[in-house]
């Protein structure tokens, strides 16, 4: 079961005064929000750390949640910007495929959805996002991702390079 | 899957210490004790202008340093609320603040590109070097608070938060200065008191993030 928002948002003030009890539940809670909300926009074979990366950044950066806020919106800027920073690493996955039993944004009310990766997303060019999508996401090759989009490989460098730095200068902005 | 993350989530549990909750109203605090401190720095080292002393402060003082501390705080407040990230966060104010305040160097550059053939030395002014580095060196102070404050906190844009890191200091310490500073001349305004919001907004830039990466 899912909590809602303001309890999520009580048990986050709570675990900011110490309560430990409390505190599990919100981090059980969050794990599952933020393996939905990675949903398609991580290989399978990554979502485990990138959840772990983020749930260690709750941890360390609690103090940063002001209570009189909506929780969620913290949760989602905070994972945006471990999202960012993973694809920003280099690396070609072994295992691409991904799973097609998450859950859609489309589920998810509109509150949700304005907080989504998605939304994030939807800021790039279609270049720059097919070329993060194929390199990033996919862990295709430049050369294969090149091939696949039709754009030259230096194209897809320069694709990849811009589409990361808009993406890092929007984790704030809901649209 | 997941059991790696079960004993995260029970390590992370058990050493759950309490923290105080960053509170928009404790950085604002933060940002006025800075801006109250620089200000007794300036009076304690260089005292105030005689017209302020006086009682009669003259009008261009008042246009360009309301400029400078409205730009300062609008800036601070804005890395206050960075040091909270919330996806739907806004904090755009201080691109209006910094478009008002880039009037002044706008004026004397207008001004002086009009009369440059009258006074080729219009831009050659004794005091500005001074201005320059005091106005830096008195922004110290708030850069420092901001920069505590975004180490505590988790900032999502670290280039933008060390920009308007230094935006602020900049404005600030050319607030404070301009306590002291007599001149009330365009140029010197529009230029000299102008010029440490450039230099510290590169300087936060390209210093701050470094710091307050996480």
């Amino acid at each position: 079961m899912i909590a809602d928002e303001a309890t999520l948002g009580r048990l986050a003030a709570n675990a900011q005064k110490g309560d430990r009890q409390g505190y599990a539940v919100l981090l059980k809670q969050s794990e599952g929000w933020l393996r939905r909300y990675f949903g398609r926009r991580i290989p399978p074979a990554n979502l485990d750390d990138l959840v772990q990366e983020t749930l260690l950044s709750l941890h360390t950066k609690l103090g940063s949640y002001d209570p009189a806020r909506p929780f969620l919106p913290w949760l989602a800027a905070i994972a945006r910007y471990r999202w960012v920073d993973h694809l920003r690493k280099v690396y070609r996955a072994e295992e691409v495929a991904l799973e097609t039993d998450i859950a859609q944004p489309g589920e998810e009310d509109e509150a949700i959805a304005r907080i989504s990766l998605e939304r994030l997303f939807a800021q790039l060019s279609p270049a720059q996002a097919r070329a993060i999508e194929l390199v990033k996401i996919e862990g295709r090759s430049i050369e294969e991702a090149a091939h696949g989009c039709g754009q030259s490989a230096s194209l897809v460098k320069v694709n990849i390079h811009r589409g990361l730095r808009r993406l890092a200068s929007l984790i704030e902005k809901a649209q | 899957m997941g059991r790696d993350t079960d004993r995260l989530i029970e390590a992370l549990t058990a050493e759950l210490r309490p923290v105080r909750a960053m509170r928009f109203g404790e950085g604002v605090a933060w940002v006025l004790g800075a801006l109250v401190l620089t200000i007794a720095l300036v009076v304690w080292t260089l005292g105030l202008r005689d017209d302020v002393l006086a009682g009669a402060p003259a009008p261009m003082f008042l246009i360009a340093n309301g400029l400078f501390l409205l730009l300062g705080m609008a800036a601070a407040t804005s890395v206050v609320v960075m040091g909270s990230p919330q996806v739907g966060n806004r904090y755009d104010g201080w691109k209006w603040a910094l478009a008002m305040t880039g009037l002044l160097p706008l004026a004397a550059l207008v001004t002086a590109s009009a009369s440059w053939a009258d006074h080729p030395d219009i831009y050659q002014h004794a005091h500005d070097p001074y201005c320059i580095v005091a106005a830096v060196v008195f922004g110290a102070l708030t850069a420092v608070a901001l920069v505590l404050w975004l180490r505590r906190g988790a900032p999502a844009s670290p280039y933008r938060a060390g920009l308007l890191t230094g935006i602020a200091a900049g404005a600030i310490g050319t607030f404070a200065n301009g306590l002291f500073c007599p001149l009330n001349g365009i140029y010197h305004l529009g230029f000299a008191h102008s010029a440490p919001v450039v230099i510290c907004g590169l300087l936060g830039r390209i210093v701050v993030p470094r710091l307050i990466r996480w």
